[in-house]
């Protein structure tokens, strides 16, 4: 508590909850208009979050490319589900944004001649990303966004938005949020004319290093009636190390220097799968069929890094900056020598696939609540999410976000609460401190966790498995109620518990309504990918009795690019499942030119 | 406190060494799971992984320290993780000896 007890109470213009790309980036463009300007992060500004510990690659357009061949390839690789208006402003902001982090002295990957340095990357022939250090990146945006005015409140877990009505869902605006410090428990109140929600996206505690993006602004979105699209996409493909069951996140970039898999048999598998990008296809069609592959007796399967060029041992270090890599631990046998036995995943990992509805200036459904990055749909790519596309734009969407929301702020009136709210949400937000039975957060988590089952299970869904998880979700979401925590620490995790549960609530709830599979997205009930009734945005939004969920045209009457016909076809991961893939099918590569 | 929410202080996941450990704190600002506190010592205040359960291997920590007093053992995935392997009956070949190479371009982890 604060030293007289009493919740600590801020006013300001723009409050950005989450300082990631999104959210510092936010900070920065706005507080370069106005005053006022409030980052809080649950963690430290730069030391928070999927930004730091991307993996090193983000987009790089630059002003001699054919950008309109960009938005051909980002548009076919999102299975034309990208807002192409979103499409063109992601590219073209990028460049400013790459020129920016360039300008600032962030180390990026160049030639002996000083040009950034490109690379392909996997799912991509057209597009290219450069190599950079995302934890130094970081750095840089936290002093500028600083020392543009900023407040920066570090170690500060926003629980939950305001709104003008007290209602939740809210027929009136956001007006701001509450919080507490995550080592005292001094509670903060924070009113804004404007609220930009950047918390990045869905993970699940214990799949490291991101254990604190924990889903808060998909919960909090959800709570005050944001709408959404795609939320069923928040699953996807991983890997991991056998040996040491070290996760490994650095695919892109091993592959951009000539990283192989192969089965037991010592076959380039990706051949049978898809032979025009091997590697290079989409990371969950890698992971489905690399399990296929061990289905089929063929495992186990190997990541082969005994052909990568020099440059990569390099490359990797810039992108870790610092931070030790498994694959020089020496805890391991030598990469060069030895194929690493793998291991698929398949867990929550949006990426942008499916998150908050933005418009072109970053606003959601709700008056005065944006988004940014990862909490956002990716709108330019729609549910693809490589060449560093989630990063370019968590950057690109944050620098949008902070200039309108300034802009906006200059002409909304001071915002005003409703008698009783403040206190009333004070309270729930300390009650685990008080009363209840006591329980350790870890294992509360640990419950999380297993309400998504192995990854196999998470990977193939169904009517039984979704409406059982569904009902254990609303289970433990409604136990949490009469659950006590030891102390401040564990209340951070106790609303990240809460955060992530109301999370899964509103993805199992959209995998239920979607009555089709397409791409990450597998449904053994319903295997076939039908665009003429599923290419389409599904958005869900809380309303007072539920969710409401809708099926929005995509315009391509006003699109330059167009899917040639609308198919039905057995969607990619079901016919790798069935042993039926067929790349004339299935490989959604942009014609070239 | 953490021995009622399950963590272990000073297990060997994440340690700080308290004889080199200068107190400056840089590592409470940037554990992103906040797993240190400072503990009074006699003489002096130290750093110490308070809540190491918490930890989720990002090494920032690591990087961060000014006095390179913090090790960080990685770590498994958490939370009953069954390799497919083990589930579906599938031998790993036995990990080759570890030869003695030169060490891999680049800066050494």
């Amino acid at each position: 508590m604060s030293d007289d007890g009493q919740a600590v109470t801020i006013d300001c213009t723009v409050l950005v909850i989450g300082g990631g790309f999104g959210g510092a980036w936010a900070a920065l463009k706005a507080a370069e208009r106005i005053p006022g300007v409030v980052l809080v992060d649950k963690a430290y500004v730069s030391r928070s979050g999927a930004s730091t510990m991307s993996g090193g690659v983000t987009t790089a357009p630059q002003p001699e490319d054919d950008l309109d061949q960009w938005v051909e390839e980002l548009s076919v690789l999102g299975g034309y589900e990208a807002d192409q208006d979103w499409t063109r402003a992601l590219i073209t902001d990028q460049m400013q944004r790459v020129a920016d982090l360039d300008s600032w002295g962030v180390p990026i990957v160049k030639d002996a001649a000083g040009v950034i340095k490109r690379i392909k990357s996997r799912g991509m022939l057209a597009v290219r990303a450069l190599q950079y250090a995302p934890r130094l990146a970081m750095e840089a945006l936290r002093e500028r966004a600083d020392a543009a005015g900023a407040r920066i409140m570090d170690k500060v877990e926003i629980v939950e938005l305001l709104t003008s009505d007290g209602l939740y869902p809210t027929k009136g605006r956001v007006v701001g949020a509450i919080g507490f410090d995550v080592r005292t428990g001094t509670p903060y109140v924070i009113r804004a004319k404007r609220v930009i929600l950047a918390t990045g996206p869905l993970a699940i505690k214990g799949f490291h290093p991101v254990d604190n993006d924990t889903g808060d602004g998909f919960a909090m979105g959800y709570r005050v009636g944001g709408r959404f699209v795609d939320m069923e996409f928040a699953t996807g493909g991983t890997f991991s190390f056998v040996w040491a069951g070290y996760r490994f996140s650095n695919y892109n970039i091993a592959v951009g220097h000539g990283a192989r898999l192969i089965n037991a048999a010592g076959e380039r598998f990706m051949e049978r799968y898809d032979p025009v990008r091997y590697e290079r296809s989409e990371l969950n069609r890698v992971v489905a069929a690399f399990l296929k592959e061990i289905m089929d007796g063929r495992g186990p399967v190997y990541l082969d890094l005994t052909h990568v060029d020099d440059d990569y041992w390099t490359a990797l270090d810039r992108a870790l900056a610092g931070r030790p890599s498994i694959l020089k631990s020496g805890r391991i046998p030598d990469p060069r020598l030895h194929p690493l036995p793998i291991e698929p995943g398949w867990s929550f990992w949006n990426g942008g696939k499916g998150g908050l509805q933005l418009d072109l200036t970053c606003h959601t459904s709700v008056p005065g609540l944006m988004a940014a990055g990862g909490v956002a749909r990716n709108a330019g790519v729609g549910r693809h999410g490589s060449a560093g596309t989630p990063t370019a734009w968590a950057m690109v969407s944050g620098a949008r976000a902070g200039v309108a929301a300034a802009e906006d702020a200059l002409t909304e009136d001071e915002p005003e609460l409703p008698d009783g709210l403040v206190d009333d949400l004070l309270r729930r937000m300390l009650r685990p401190l008080r009363d209840g039975d006591l329980m350790s957060m870890d294992k509360l988590h640990g419950e999380v966790c297993d309400i998504m089952g192995s990854q196999m299970e998470l990977m193939c869904q169904n009517e039984g498995r979704i409406r059982e998880a569904l009902v254990r979700t609303r289970a433990l979401r409604d136990r949490l109620d009469g659950l006590r925590v030891a102390d401040v620490h564990e209340l951070v995790k106790f609303h990240e518990a809460k955060n992530t549960l109301d999370s899964f609530e509103l993805i199992y709830s959209c995998m239920d309504d979607r009555k089709e599979s397409r791409e990450s997205f597998y449904r053994e009930d319903y295997p076939y990918t039908d665009d003429g009734g599923w290419l389409c945005w599904h958005t869900a939004t809380r309303v007072e009795d539920g969710i409401s969920f809708d099926k929005q045209e995509i315009p391509f009457w006003r699109y330059r690019f167009r899917p040639p016909r609308l198919a039905t076809y057995l969607s990619p991961i079901a016919a790798i499942m069935r042993g039926e893939y067929d790349p004339a099918v299935h490989s959604n590569v942009s014609p070239r030119r | 406190m953490a021995e009622q929410t399950g963590g272990t202080p000073g297990t060997d996941r994440v340690r700080v060494d308290p004889d080199s450990c200068n107190g400056c704190g840089r590592c409470l600002q940037s554990c992103p799971t906040d797993v240190f506190r400072m503990v009074e010592l006699t003489d002096r205040s130290v750093a110490l992984a308070v809540y190491p359960d918490d930890c989720c291997d990002c090494n920032l920590c690591v990087i961060d320290c000014p006095q390179h007093c913090i090790t960080v053992n990685l770590a498994p995935v958490a939370y009953g993780f069954v390799s497919i392997y083990q589930r579906m009956g599938i031998d790993i070949p036995a990990l080759p000896a570890l030869p003695s190479l030169p060490a891999l371009p680049g800066k050494p982890a």
